[in-house]
C-alpha cells in the first residue's frame, strides 16, 4: 500500500480535490482494511465505505502539510 | 472527498496506448497542454512515446485551464477541463469529471477505436507444437 506523501508534486490534481484541502495532513498506520480505488488511482488512493475511525495508537503525525512533509522527510 | 470518475480501458498496447490517448485528446482539444504528473514537466504530444510505464499525464484543455488547475486544484468551474491519464500494464485509466459529457464521450470513443485498430495491427504469433 503506497499513499502519496504530503510533499507529492501535483497532489491536489492527482487526487482531484481543491488545493485548499491539501493544506492539512493526517498520517496514520495502515492495517490493510482500506479498499483501493478501481483503476490506476488505486495505486495511491484507498477508501472506506463507512466512517473510518483511526485509533490513537495508529495516529502518527498531523499538522500543516509543509510541516508534516518536513517531519516525514 | 476524492473527485473524478475513473474510466478503465483494458489494453496491452503499453506506451502506444498513451500515444493514442494523447492524440485522441488533442483532436478534441486543439490547444491542449500536456504535463507529466510525476515531474511537472510539460511536453508536446509526440514526446509521450519516450515515457515509460507506469506513467501519469495531466491533459488540460488549454493554457488557461492549466494555470487555473495549478492555482486552485479541482473546482466546479473547472469541470471537464482536465483529464488525468494513468497507464499501467494491461490497462489505461482516464479520470474525468463527467464521463457522459459530449467531449469526454468523444475522446473515450476515439481512444477505444484507436486501440482496437492497434490491436488488429499486432502480428499473430505462431503457436508452437509440443
Amino acid at each position: 500500500m503506497g499513499t502519496l506523501p504530503p510533499s507529492t508534486r501535483n497532489l491536489a490534481k492527482r487526487l482531484r480535490i481543491p488545493r485548499e484541502k491539501t493544506g492539512f495532513a493526517f498520517c496514520f498506520t495502515d492495517v490493510g482494511d482500506l479498499l483501493p480505488l478501481p483503476g490506476g488511482r488505486g495505486e495511491f488512493i484507498f477508501y472506506s465505505e463507512d466512517d473510518y475511525v483511526v485509533d490513537e495508537s495508529r495516529q502518527v503525525i498531523h499538522g500543516p502539510r509543509e510541516t508534516v512533509a518536513e517531519q516525514l522527510a | 472527498m476524492i473527485g473524478g470518475t475513473d474510466v478503465l480501458i483494458p489494453t496491452q498496447a503499453g506506451v502506444a496506448a498513451l500515444d493514442a490517448c494523447v492524440r485522441a485528446i488533442q483532436s478534441e482539444w486543439p490547444q491542449v497542454v500536456f504535463e507529466d504528473a510525476l515531474t511537472g514537466a510539460c511536453f508536446e504530444a509526440h514526446e509521450c512515446v519516450s515515457m515509460q510505464e507506469p506513467s501519469e499525464v495531466l491533459a488540460y484543455r488549454d493554457q488557461n485551464a492549466a494555470q487555473a488547475w495549478d492555482e486552485r486544484g479541482a473546482a466546479d468551474e473547472l469541470r471537464n477541463t482536465m483529464i488525468h491519464v494513468l497507464t499501467a500494464p494491461g490497462q489505461m485509466t482516464l479520470v474525468v469529471d463527467d464521463p457522459t459529457s459530449p467531449s469526454m464521450r468523444r475522446i473515450v470513443a476515439l481512444l477505444k477505436r484507436e486501440l482496437r485498430a492497434d490491436a488488429l495491427n499486432v502480428p499473430a504469433q505462431r503457436q508452437e507444437d509440443d
